[in-house]
C-alpha cells in the first residue's frame, strides 16, 4: 500500500507533511506534559499563593497535572490538522469519480456511529437511550447503504 | 485501553488512505474497501471501549438490535436502488448521517442535563466547550437532515418539492432571523438556564429552528445545483460527526469527521469551478429565475429551427466516419444509455469511430453520465472529458446531443451578458452536423435560449431520448 502511495509523491508530500505535524504535535504534547518544568512553577505561583510554603510540593504536583493539555486543546489540534489533511487529500479528482467520492465520504461520515453506540450503551428505558437507539439505526443505514452504493458505483469502472 | 486507542489510530489512518485511493480510478474500489475496514475496526474498538469503561452496566442488546435493523435497511437500500436514483440515495443517506449526529447530541444532552437532577447550567456540567459542541452538533446535524431531505425531493422530482427554486418573500430576512434566534437560544441553553423544563423546551426549540433552517437554505436552489448542495451537506455531516467527537471526547470521530468536512468542501469547490460559478452564487439560489421572469418568453422564440427524425438520422449515420455522442440529463431521465450503446455498437461494427464527450456538470451529479454509461457497459476508454475532446469537434461528422442543453450552449463563449458566460462548454457547434435529441425547445436549467438550436448545422430531433435512439437503431438495422 505504501509503495503505490509513494508512486505519486507530489500529492502525498502534503499529506505526509500534515501527518508529521499531526504526530509531531501529539509527541510534543506528550513530552511537554511529562517534563513541563516551567509552566508548572508559574502555575504553582498563581494558584497557591495563600497556602504558600506548607504545600509547595503538593502544589507543584497539582500544577504539573494541570499543564497536561486539556482534551479540548488536543481535540482542536487534531481537528485543525485533519482538516489540512482533508484539503490535501483531494486536489485533482477526475469528474468521473466525484459522485463515488462524495458517496464514499458520506459513508465515512457515518463514523458518528461511535457516538451513537455510546448513547445506546445501556439497555434502560429512558428517552436518552431511545434517541441513541434511533441514532444507531440511522448511522448504520448511512454506513452500510453508503458503502454499498459507493461500491456499486465503482464496480462499473472495473474493466 | 492502549490497544483501543491504537485501533482508533489505525482506523483514522485507513480512512485517510481510503479517501486518498477513492480519488483515483484505478484504486477507487480498494479505497472504499479500506474505508469499510476502518469503519469495522472503529465499531469493534468502540464496543470494546464501552465494555471496559462500564463493566457493570454495559449491555449491548439495544446496540445490537439497532445495528441489525440499520444494516438490514442499509443493505436493502444499497442493493435495490437503481443506478438512475443513486444521486437521490446519496442525498438521503447523507441526511441520515446528519440525523445520527443530531440524535447523538440530543441524547447526550438529555442524559446529562435532563435525566440527571441538578440545578446547574450546561456550561457548569458539561464544561463550556462541551455545551458548545453539543449545540453545534445539533445545529449542523439539524441543517444537514432537512437540507438533505429537500435535496432528495428536488432530485427525485417529487410532487412535494418542485425542482424549481422556491423564492420566499424576504427570504434573507427570514433566514437571518432564524439564525439569530438559534444563536440566542443556544446561548441561553449553554450558559443561563438551569431548570430542566426550561432546558428541554429550549432544546426542542433550537432543534426545530435548525431543521427549519435546513429547509430555508435549500429550497431557493434549483434542482441542477443539487450536486453542489449535497456535496456541501456531506461536508456538514462530516463536521457534525466531528463535533460529536468533541462531545463524547473521541479523537477518531474528530479526525474522520473533519477529513470528510474538508474533502467535501474541496469537492464542492471543484464542482462550482466546473460551472464557472462561485459557491456563494449557488447558495444564494434562484439561478435562472430572473432571466425567465424578465424576458424569457420573448427570447425563447426560435426562427430557424430545422427538425429531423430517426430515418434521416440513420441515413446520415450511414455515411460518416467520426461520431461524438454528448449525453446529458435527458439521457438519464429517459434511461437511454443501453439504447445509446446499442447504436454505438452498430456504428463501431461498420468501422465508425464513436466517442462520448462528458461535460463535468452534465447530469445531476458529477460523473453521473459516466456511471450511467458504465452501467450500459460502454468501455471506459471511449469516454472523453471536455478538455480532451474539445479540439476534435472540428473533425467530427456528426455530434449527437442526447438531452443536454446548457453545456453545449455557445452563448457561454461569446455573449458577455449571458448568465452562463464564461462557463466552459463542449464545442459541438464546430462539428459538421449537430443532431439534438430533445423533447422540445424548452430551455435548460439556466433558463436561457440556446442559439445552437437554430444554427445552420443543427438539426432538432424532437423525441424522448430513449425512444429516439431506439427508433434510430431500428432504422440502422433495417438499412444494413
Amino acid at each position: 500500500m505504501l509503495m503505490s502511495a509513494l508512486s505519486s509523491p507530489a500529492r502525498l508530500r502534503g499529506i505526509f507533511a500534515a501527518m508529521c505535524l499531526f504526530f509531531g504535535a501529539l509527541f510534543t504534547y506528550g513530552v511537554s506534559s511529562a517534563s513541563a518544568p516551567k509552566p508548572a512553577k508559574a502555575a504553582a505561583k498563581k494558584e497557591a499563593p495563600a497556602k504558600a510554603k506548607a504545600s509547595t510540593k503538593q502544589a507543584t504536583v497539582e500544577a504539573a497535572q494541570n499543564t497536561t493539555l486539556p482534551p479540548l486543546m488536543v481535540g482542536l489540534y487534531i481537528f485543525l490538522l485533519s482538516i489540512f489533511v482533508g484539503f490535501e487529500l483531494i486536489t485533482k479528482v477526475p469528474p468521473t469519480l466525484h459522485t463515488p467520492l462524495m458517496s464514499g465520504a458520506n459513508a465515512i461520515s457515518g463514523i458518528t456511529i461511535v457516538g451513537a453506540l455510546y448513547c445506546a450503551r445501556f439497555t434502560t428505558p429512558t428517552i436518552a437511550k431511545a434517541l441513541g437507539f434511533v441514532a444507531v439505526i440511522c448511522a448504520m443505514i448511512n454506513i452500510v447503504g453508503g458503502f454499498l452504493v459507493t461500491d456499486r458505483l465503482l464496480q462499473k469502472f472495473k474493466k | 485501553m492502549t490497544w483501543i486507542h491504537l485501533a482508533y489510530m489505525l482506523a483514522s489512518v485507513l480512512f485517510i488512505f481510503g479517501i486518498k485511493r477513492l480519488a483515483t480510478v484505478r484504486t477507487a474500489r480498494q479505497g472504499n474497501m479500506l474505508a469499510m475496514a476502518a469503519m469495522l475496526i472503529a465499531v469493534i474498538a468502540s464496543l470494546s471501549e464501552l465494555a471496559i469503561l462500564y463493566p457493570q452496566h454495559f449491555d449491548p442488546r439495544l446496540i445490537l438490535t439497532g445495528v441489525v435493523i440499520g444494516s438490514a435497511i442499509g443493505v436493502w437500500a444499497g442493493v435495490t436502488v437503481e443506478a438512475k436514483a443513486m444521486p437521490e440515495m446519496v442525498a438521503l443517506l447523507n441526511g441520515l448521517g446528519g440525523a445520527a449526529s443530531l440524535l447523538v447530541a440530543l441524547s447526550y444532552f438529555y442524559e446529562k442535563m435532563i435525566e440527571t437532577a441538578h440545578a446547574k447550567t450546561a456550561a457548569a456540567v458539561l464544561l463550556p466547550e462541551g455545551a458548545v459542541s453539543v449545540i453545534l452538533s445539533v445545529l449542523i446535524g439539524g441543517v444537514t437532515v432537512t437540507g438533505s431531505v429537500v435535496a432528495f425531493g428536488k432530485l427525485q422530482g417529487a410532487k412535494w418539492m418542485p425542482d424549481k427554486p422556491i423564492l420566499l418573500p424576504f427570504r434573507h430576512a427570514i433566514s437571518g432571523g432564524v439564525v439569530a434566534s438559534t444563536l440566542l437560544f443556544s446561548y441561553l441553553i449553554s450558559f443561563q438556564v438551569t431548570s430542566r423544563w426550561g432546558l428541554l423546551f429550549l432544546l426542542l426549540l433550537v432543534t426545530l429552528l435548525c431543521l427549519a433552517l435546513g429547509v430555508l437554505l435549500v429550497i431557493p436552489i434549483g434542482g441542477a445545483d443539487m450536486p453542489v448542495v449535497i456535496s456541501l451537506l456531506n461536508s456538514y455531516s462530516g463536521l457534525a460527526a466531528s463535533m460529536t467527537g468533541f462531545v463524547i471526547g473521541n479523537n477518531l470521530l474528530i479526525i474522520s469527521g473533519s477529513l470528510v468536512g474538508a474533502s467535501g468542501i474541496i469537492l464542492t469547490m471543484i464542482m462550482c469551478k466546473a460551472m464557472n460559478r462561485s459557491l456563494l452564487n449557488v447558495l444564494v439560489g434562484g439561478f435562472g429565475m430572473e432571466e425567465a421572469s424578465t424576458g424569457g418568453a420573448k427570447k425563447q422564440e426560435y426562427t430557424n429551427v430545422k427538425s429531423t427524425d430517426a430515418e434521416e438520422l440513420a441515413q446520415m449515420l450511414d455515411a460518416v466516419e467520426r461520431v461524438v455522442i454528448v449525453p446529458g440529463y435527458g439521457m438519464a431521465v429517459a434511461q437511454a444509455q443501453h439504447a445509446v450503446r446499442e447504436m454505438a455498437d452498430i456504428l463501431k461494427k461498420r468501422g465508425v469511430s464513436v466517442k462520448y464527450a462528458i461535460h463535468p456538470v452534465a447530469g445531476r451529479m458529477p460523473g453521473h453520465m459516466n456511471v450511467l454509461l458504465a452501467e450500459a457497459d460502454v468501455p471506459y476508454d471511449e469516454l472523453f472529458e471536455m478538455d480532451d475532446i474539445n479540439n476534435e469537434f472540428s473533425n467530427t461528422d456528426i455530434s449527437i446531443i442526447i438531452g443536454a442543453n446548457d453545456v453545449v450552449n455557445p452563448e457561454a463563449l461569446d455573449k458577455k451578458d449571458s448568465p452562463i458566460y464564461g462557463m466552459p462548454i463542449l464545442h459541438v457547434h464546430e462539428s459538421r452536423v449537430v443532431v439534438i435529441i430533445k423533447r422540445s425547445l424548452s430551455p435548460g436549467y439556466a433558463g436561457i435560449p440556446n442559439p445552437l438550436f437554430e444554427a445552420d448545422n443543427a438539426l432538432m430531433f424532437f423525441a424522448d431520448a430513449r425512444k429516439g435512439i431506439e427508433d434510430t437503431v431500428r432504422e440502422l438495422k433495417s438499412n444494413a
